[in-house]
């Protein structure tokens, strides 16, 4: 079954239409759960992405959200919005990665991958932010990438996050002070230049 | 460089496009994935464990030591700082971790019903000055604040400033009326008090600023944000 939408960035759109596929998936339809993979793929991708700085960690971790998705659907409850609650469990995959692995190291393997993996050129400028972003907190990132890239409120960013409202605000605006001062650095250096 | 022109810097990066068939195969991948994982064999089931004499006598152990423990607990409970003092605690605590995230940002921190809330400067430009806990009781309930002296809260609708002089008593100064700290006025109550002198802590020590002396500000020369009571 091939299915086709309109996926808007940062979009959170909570339909009956996704809670049939819940049902169905749980039930044993691959078709429903299949359908729930197009839905958000593109944006736990992103995420994904934002958070570790790999195109390969990036797909990994994807697979490996709607896996555990999918292993913990039973736990899932109509009242919470299915998107958030996927975020979660994808945040949660993030961050145990962050403390897996040696990121350094996986940047400097992933930078002659990446060459090779993306049709697209990363200009200068995206690789100075995902540099900036990676240079924050897991937390302070998770944060920002929710509220800024996803277009989050900091209450909805909360019950992603698991924490309350005002952490997240605090997150937020330390993140937002850091980029701030490394994102201005690289700035005054390229016009230095 | 502002928020909206951080925000335009960061939107305009996208994370790296995949080709149409990435996004094609990966429900496909997924599904093997989960299908693989579920054929799996599974492990042998473990045989019960009976638990010996060892773990027995273990378990007796550890429960004459909570036991113990709980009695003292008890014996000790009195001694335990009430309500108050410990709230005190929490807000230095609160003071302390936050002035460390954003030094000389700190206008005030404020708990309420809701939580605890900050109020954040723009810029690094809050004089240094020692902290004072301020506690408005009234009908509604109490709500407290960690403010420095010079810093402005609304009271009874009205706008007043906290200011504290060399002595280090600490009076809210409103439009045409003064409370006093530790005083009430009609039906609300107002506790004012340095923060470190509440907990009988070394000012010198837990706080890393370099003035020691509470500074106070005349009237109206400095016009920080302000955080209403109600």
């Amino acid at each position: 079954m091939r299915l086709s939408y309109r996926v808007k960035q940062g979009c959170m759109v909570e339909t009956e239409e996704e809670r049939d596929w819940v049902k169905q998936s749980l039930q044993g339809d691959d078709a429903a759960f299949a359908a729930l993979v197009l839905r958000y793929q593109h944006m736990i991708y992103s995420v994904a992405y934002r958070m570790t700085g790999s195109l390969a960690e990036a797909e990994d971790l994807t697979q490996e959200a709607f896996v555990q998705a999918f292993r913990q659907l039973s736990s899932y409850r109509a009242e919470a919005r299915f998107s958030s609650w996927l975020y979660r469990i994808a945040l949660n995959q993030c961050l145990n990665w962050q403390k897996r692995r040696q990121r350094i190291e996986m940047l400097h393997t992933e930078w002659g991958r990446r060459q090779e993996m993306t049709s697209e050129p990363e200009t200068q400028q995206t690789r100075l932010v995902q540099e900036a972003l990676l240079k924050l907190n897991p937390k302070q990132r998770a944060a920002i990438i929710l509220t800024t890239y996803d277009g989050l409120s900091h209450a909805q960013a909360a019950r992603v996050l698991g924490c309350s409202e005002t952490t997240v605000s605090w997150r937020v605006f330390a993140a937002r002070a850091k980029l701030k001062r490394i994102l201005g650095r690289q700035q005054k250096a390229k016009n230095d230049e | 460089m502002t928020n909206d022109e951080l925000d335009r810097v960061l939107k305009s990066t996208a994370a790296p496009q995949r080709p149409d068939a990435f996004w094609d195969e990966l429900p496909k991948k997924i599904g093997a994935k989960i299908h693989w994982q579920a054929n799996q064999p599974e492990c042998p089931a473990r045989q019960p464990f009976f638990p010996g004499k060892a773990v027995i006598l273990g378990g007796m152990g550890l429960a004459v030591i909570c036991a113990i423990m709980a009695l003292v607990s008890e014996r000790f409970s009195a001694s335990r700082p009430g309500p108050e003092v410990t709230q005190m605690a929490e807000a230095r605590k609160y003071y302390v971790e936050i002035e460390g995230l954003f030094p000389n940002q700190v206008q005030a921190i404020v708990f309420d019903r809701q939580g605890a809330h900050l109020v954040l400067s723009d810029k690094a430009n809050v004089p240094n000055s020692p902290p004072y806990y301020v506690r408005v009781s009234d009908a509604k309930g109490s709500r407290c604040f960690v403010t420095f002296s010079g810093q402005q809260i609304q009271l009874d609708g009205e706008r007043c400033e906290v200011l504290a002089d060399k002595q280090g008593n600490v009076f809210l100064v409103g439009d045409d009326r003064v409370w006093p700290g530790n005083q009430s006025s009609g039906p609300v109550r107002i506790e004012a008090k340095p923060l470190s002198a509440l907990l009988r802590i070394n000012h010198a020590n837990l706080f890393q600023r370099n003035e020691r002396e509470p500074v106070s500000y005349p009237l109206k020369t400095c016009v920080p944000k302000q955080y209403s009571c109600s």
